[in-house]
């Protein structure tokens, strides 16, 4: 009994950090499937993830706990699904200072609807410190749009214990609405 | 229930473009520290024009400006420079320099806020001891018009329209049980008048305070109108990016975001004793986190019986804890 | 059958356009073809189905991202073609180098192509579209 995959997703727009993410908690250097970046007018990044990023960190066992980061642009969102299907949750990154961060966050909700509505998914709001506005409240908005209820936290993932806070978050979630499943009871 | 900040804008004259850009994002930077909202603008008829010391420009927007009543100029320059009279705002720019000089032009300005008189027109007063001082700020920041608060030695600025307060000491779990000493009282002083006061070198963001404030309160009672036998929830996740984050409070916070709990309830869901769960109520409830409501019939008549629903994930997330070195489960 | 220019460099279109064009036209076994760049946005295409060209080309450029890690993974080189057997038809991708910034080109083949023919008839055409994208810089 347990879970078909040991499996965890990290999505969000083009330089929200997903590679960087993943790159914090990895053992093996991650395996990136860059590629250079022809659309320089809406990104100033040189290269961005094509497929797929991957990162692996070894359980006790000796089984695989497995990263995948996704590419961000909308045109990859194929990927998304193939990338989520048998995921235990999804880190949600979003990049404050883009234009309209907050309608990328719905953009994301909307696409990782299934594994958001079971409780398996966090998000990590990033460039708070130069970028204060949007302020938190905004993003909580959506997701009460979105009809869910998501932990938003403002994060660095640069910062390795900042990802993993989210990853405990996204866990304690996951264990709450386990424990309401045993009890028998229905939220 | 806040007052509306008014919304001023600021220009450059003759600078760099390198300088303007800096302008720019510093003010993206400091938008929630000052009395008002300020933006960028393009425009010459902007509140405030920071000017270049030697441009030529720079004298016909002072020319300009003598006429028409704006804008207010800021001249920029390094320190060793002389600068026409006037404001000046030294090279390389601090934020907290930028913060106070705008907020002096906020208060020439004038707005919302009565003229610098109210000052002198409302003394400083205790406040009774026995109000918590946690809800008191609170109560402060819901009703706009920003204080300045002293007690115990620490100084505290909340502006109205900031998202952030301003203190004199760093922000810490010290500070916070400091400004709770029933042996000194706090003196308040409303409305807050910018360009009066000195800028304060520390800032936290508001919720970052009362957290703090509800935690140090410790956990002998709930603050009213909550108390042990009523069902609470929480209507969302607290910004545990910014708390420094307590398993026990992620625990907490991943039961009730879910359905209704008492007191007793979560003492004996997660672990914790009866204080640090109402500690941790306090918090979230000055943050205006905490809702309440009645208490549902629960349990569905059809859903399988507990033991056939044996957890998925347990036993894979107490190993991915252990891999990745997360205690706390 | 519907060709299709993308906005961009109007000249780099064109010449990938009159390429596949031929490629497809002069061969009865391929069914469609398109052009398109790295991080997958189409140059240009000549399919049966036109509107699948942006699908089609975030698609590529995503597999052959990944078929170049298993390349590096497995130390085989670089990865230059990549071709899938599927029941009812055969695709092959392969990159143009140019000077530009290096392309894809995607070939979509009937089942009754023999791989041979085809993969000789897709290098001409990678041939031939780097030869003239060099010959206008």
């Amino acid at each position: 009994m347990g879970p078909r995959e040991y499996k965890l997703i990290f999505a969000g727009s083009m330089g929200a950090g997903k590679t960087t993410a993943i790159g914090a908690i990895s053992e093996i250097p991650p395996v990136l499937t860059d590629v250079h970046n022809t659309d320089r007018g809406t990104h100033a990044k040189a290269t961005t993830t094509a497929a797929l990023d991957y990162g692996e960190v070894t359980l006790p066992g000796g089984d695989k706990l497995r990263l995948y980061g996704t590419p961000g642009q909308l045109r990859f969102d194929f990927m998304w699904q193939i990338l989520a299907e048998g995921a235990l949750g999804v880190v949600l990154l979003v990049d404050n200072s883009r234009p309209d961060p907050v309608d990328d966050l719905r953009s994301y909700l909307r696409a990782f609807r299934q594994t958001v509505a079971g409780s398996r998914a966090v998000i990590g709001i990033g460039r708070t410190e130069s970028h204060p506005l949007p302020a938190l409240e905004a993003y909580h908005a959506v997701a009460d749009e979105c009809g869910v209820t998501v932990p938003i936290l403002s994060v660095d993932v640069r910062r390795r214990d900042d990802v993993l806070l989210l990853l405990n978050v996204l866990f304690m979630q996951i264990e709450a609405f386990e424990s309401d499943l045993v009890e028998g009871v229905r939220a | 229930m806040l007052q509306q900040p008014n919304r001023r804008t600021v220009t450059t004259v003759g600078l760099p473009a390198r300088k303007e850009q800096l302008i720019r994002s510093m003010l993206l930077a400091v938008t929630d520290q000052t009395f008002d909202a300020w933006a960028f603008s393009e425009e010459i008829g902007a509140d405030v024009a920071i000017c270049e010391v030697d441009s030529p420009l720079a004298s016909v927007t002072v020319a300009r400006a003598r006429h028409a009543g704006r804008p207010h100029c800021i001249w920029l320059a390094p320190p060793d420079i002389a600068a026409p009279s006037g404001r000046r705002l030294d090279d390389p720019i601090v934020s907290r320099s930028l913060i106070a000089l705008l907020d002096e032009v906020s208060s020439d300005l004038g707005g919302d806020v009565p003229a610098a008189a109210i000052r002198a027109a409302a003394p400083e007063r205790p406040v009774d001891s026995g109000v918590p001082f946690g809800s008191m700020v609170r109560d402060l920041l819901a009703q706009g018009g920003g204080a300045r608060i002293v007690k115990n030695g620490i100084e505290l600025h909340l502006a109205p329209a900031a998202g952030q307060i301003r203190l004199s000491h760093e922000l810490s779990s010290a500070v916070a049980q400091r400004l709770l000493d029933p042996a000194d009282h706090a003196r308040v002083e409303q409305p807050l008048v910018p360009g009066a006061l000195a800028v304060l070198p520390h800032a936290a963001r508001q919720f970052e305070l009362l957290w703090l404030l509800g935690l140090a309160g410790g956990g002998d009672r709930l603050l009213a109108p909550l108390t042990d036998a009523t069902p609470v929830v929480l209507k969302q996740w607290p910004d545990f990016g910014r708390l420094s984050p307590v398993p026990v409070h992620m625990q907490l916070t991943a039961r009730l975001v879910r359905r209704p709990h008492t007191v007793d309830e979560l003492s004996a869901v997660v672990s914790a004793s009866l204080p640090d769960v109402r500690a941790f109520l306090n918090a979230a409830a000055l943050c205006g986190l905490v809702g309440t409501r009645p208490t549902p019939p629960y349990p569905a008549p059809d859903q399988p019986p507990a033991a056939a629903t044996a957890p998925r994930y347990g036993r894979i997330l107490r190993s991915i804890r252990s891999a990745l070195g997360l205690g706390g489960h | 059958m519907t060709s299709m220019v993308f906005e961009g460099h109007a000249v780099r279109e064109q010449v990938c356009l009159a390429s596949i064009t031929a490629l497809v036209e002069e061969h009865g076994d391929v069914a469609g073809a398109l052009v398109s760049t790295v991080d997958g946005f189409p140059v240009a295409a000549h399919l049966r189905q036109p509107e699948a060209a942006p699908r089609l080309a975030a698609m590529t450029s995503s597999l052959v991202a990944l078929a170049e890690a298993i390349s590096r993974e497995a130390h085989a080189g670089e990865c230059r073609d990549l071709v899938i057997d599927g029941g009812t038809g055969r695709v092959l991708l392969m990159d143009v180098p140019q000077a530009g910034g290096k392309l894809l080109l995607t070939v979509l083949c009937a089942p009754t192509a023999t791989l041979g023919q085809v993969l000789w008839a897709a290098q001409h055409c990678r041939r031939d579209i780097s030869a003239r994208l060099e010959a206008t810089a």
